[in-house]
């Protein structure tokens, strides 16, 4: 049998170009190329329902002209609309950079005509929204959305996977739940195995997670990171390695620390909860404590930290920051849904767009900083939340097809 | 699912009545096939549909009839899957297959059917049965149940029964003697057809 091109497959799964096939997803273009397919299409004539099949099959084919009427109806009325999609696959390369092009052009004139319009008119216009809208259409807030890889290093994408059981390891039984969470729990009536099976949780540009690990503890993690850890916790200590932002909430069991590491640091807890953030980009770790205790280590220098309190490693330092109770929620703002503006750089706030609607940004030379408040929900169109940006004086936020560019405002 | 390398260049050129000859050749067997999956008409037909109007919507373009019909197995498969996943149900054919592994040696394989196939034989054997029992059969095809049947050709269920039954082994017969004769290429047919015109 023949092989399979990717984008067929990508499309057949209703997945983007890159996504990597989950293991069932691989099991069933396997079915193909192995030829099991073509015996699963066959029906047998010993099949004790041969006689249903059959007569389904001939209903069917009487009803088929009158079904493919009602496809084409619908199908015509949702034509213009699947426009832009329509050129993903093969023209991929022409079409995009073409209608790349276009909707820059638009945007800029759309950005000026808004802007004058926003002058006269100071309530919310619906028309030009919609179309800032539909023409940015593939860009869309995150969602909850990660990619499970078990110990043997297969992919499952969480993203279209139904709820239900996805995978065991070793004895534990890993489940989906409808609210974009994993579950980890000893499968029934077994014990758990004495091996170290690791599992990692990945969250890409644009999706967000939460997971229940083996001994109860809780770990939410951000757009763009990822989590390692044992799906069960058999020795003295538990140890999980995070990249990226989680919010933890610890389970209590004081025999069995619980240690996080990161970039070289290593936080201690017992049993608590708190905030860890260790982008790449960020050059630093920092820990913020919402209950409990914990310990922050990084080379030889060891700080314990308290309720509100933040610990930030950068080199060899670690700087202890007493936090405000309206700090602690802008720190955690990410977990309940919001991005948060208050006290934020151009620079942090454009990082948190960039992970969480996966898009590139720019900031213009000669940008000043600016004072923005409050915070705006997660599930904001871009479009929407640039508008939101633009109510500061000195900073102008734009969309140029796929990058977030900040400049200064010009006073005229 | 019978498609040609002729219906797949017009498709490559997105003509639009390559669309509806597609639909048409494809609908009822995906459906069938993922009836016998998930055991919900309904649905099995959502899943096809969406499986054939998703490939037409993309226009993708496909080099090989293999490729084509990879595609629409992958799609319907996996929608077939989500579903059994989501109603907490096990794949029928992947455990079919592990029963049928150790005689996987066997040629058992040679009576297995396409459906479209599988249909002609059936109506061909249909035409050989006596004309009630042809009739029992062909209400059963329906979904009739057996107290149905009996009222509407005005006999006792319990000739329903032994007429469905007979009818049943005699189609498995003419299934087995006729099988084969049925699977011949529509091409060598045709040549069949055309050295009779010329030598007969």
């Amino acid at each position: 049998m023949n092989t399979i091109p990717g984008n067929i497959t990508q499309v057949a799964f209703g997945k983007s170009d890159e996504a990597p096939l989950t293991s069932v997803e691989q099991d069933i273009c396997d079915e193909w190329t192995s030829g099991k397919a073509t015996e699963y299409m066959k029906v047998e004539a010993e099949d004790p329902r041969l006689l249903e099949y059959v007569g389904m099959y001939g209903k069917l084919e009487a009803k088929q002209d009158e079904i493919w009427e009602s496809i084409q109806a619908t199908y015509a009325l949702t034509m213009p609309q699947e426009v832009p999609v329509i050129q993903l696959q093969p023209e991929r390369k022409t079409g995009k950079r073409t209608w790349m092009l276009a909707a820059a052009v638009l945007t800029g004139s759309l950005i000026g005509v808004y802007a004058l319009y926003q002058v006269i008119n100071n309530n919310k216009n619906t028309p030009d929204n919609n179309t800032v809208t539909v023409e940015q259409k593939p860009i869309e807030p995150g969602k909850g959305w990660a990619i499970l890889t078990l110990d043997d290093n297969k992919q499952i994408d969480l993203d279209t996977l139904p709820a239900g059981i996805v995978a065991y390891q070793d004895n534990m039984e890993i489940s989906k739940q409808k609210d974009n969470q994993l579950i980890y729990k000893v499968a029934d009536n077994n014990k758990t195995g004495t091996k170290i099976v690791n599992n990692k949780l990945t969250t890409p540009y644009g999706g967000e997670y939460k997971v229940t690990l083996a001994d109860g503890s809780k770990v939410w993690l951000n757009a763009g990171s990822s989590l390692r850890y044992p799906t069960a916790f058999n020795g003295n200590d538990r140890t999980v390695e995070i990249s990226g932002e989680g919010y933890f909430e610890v389970a209590e069991d004081k025999t069995k620390p619980f240690r996080v590491f990161t970039h070289g640091t290593e936080v201690k807890v017992l049993g608590t909860k708190f905030n860890v953030k260790a982008y790449d980009s960020d050059n630093q770790v920092t820990t913020t404590l919402v209950n409990g205790s914990v310990a922050i280590q990084h080379g030889s220098t060891l700080r314990n930290i308290k309720p509100n309190q933040q610990a930030v490693v950068a080199g060899d330092s670690i700087k202890v920051k007493t936090k405000s109770k309206e700090e602690m929620e802008q720190v955690l703002a990410w977990k309940h849904g919001f991005i948060n503006l208050e006290g934020e750089s151009v620079q942090s706030i454009l990082q948190q767009i960039n992970r969480w609607y996966n898009v590139e940004t720019r900031i213009e030379p000669g940008t000043p900083e600016t004072t923005l408040m409050g915070n705006i929900e997660r599930t904001t169109p871009l479009p929407k939340v640039l508008e939101l940006l633009n109510t500061n004086v000195s900073v102008l936020f734009t969309l140029q097809g796929h990058t977030v560019v900040a400049k200064e405002k010009k006073s005229n | 699912m019978h498609i040609t390398n002729d219906l797949l260049a017009k498709l490559n050129n997105n003509e639009p009545a390559a669309h509806a000859e597609l639909f048409k050749a494809t609908y009822a067997d995906l459906t069938v096939f993922v009836f016998r999956m998930i055991e919900n008409e309904d649905e099995s037909e959502d899943i096809a549909i969406s499986a054939i109007t998703r490939l037409l919507g993309k226009k993708l373009t496909f080099s090989a009839v293999e490729q084509l019909k990879a595609y629409l197995y992958i799609s319907v498969r996996n929608g077939a899957l989500n579903y059994l996943r989501a109603a907490q149900k096990e794949d029928p054919f992947r455990k079919k297959l592990q029963e049928e592994l150790p005689l996987s040696e066997e040629p058992a394989v040679n009576k297995k059917y396409e459906m479209a196939h599988m249909r002609r034989l059936i109506e061909a054997g249909l035409g050989k049965l006596e004309k009630q029992c042809a009739a029992v059969i062909r209400l059963t095809m329906e979904n009739k149940q057996p107290d149905e049947i009996a009222k509407a050709l005005n006999i006792s269920p319990n000739q329903v029964y032994t007429q469905k039954s007979k009818g049943i082994a005699r189609l498995k017969e003419f299934i087995e003697e006729n099988g084969g004769k049925y699977t011949i290429p529509v091409l060598i047919i045709l040549l069949a057809l055309l050295c009779k015109f010329y030598f007969g």
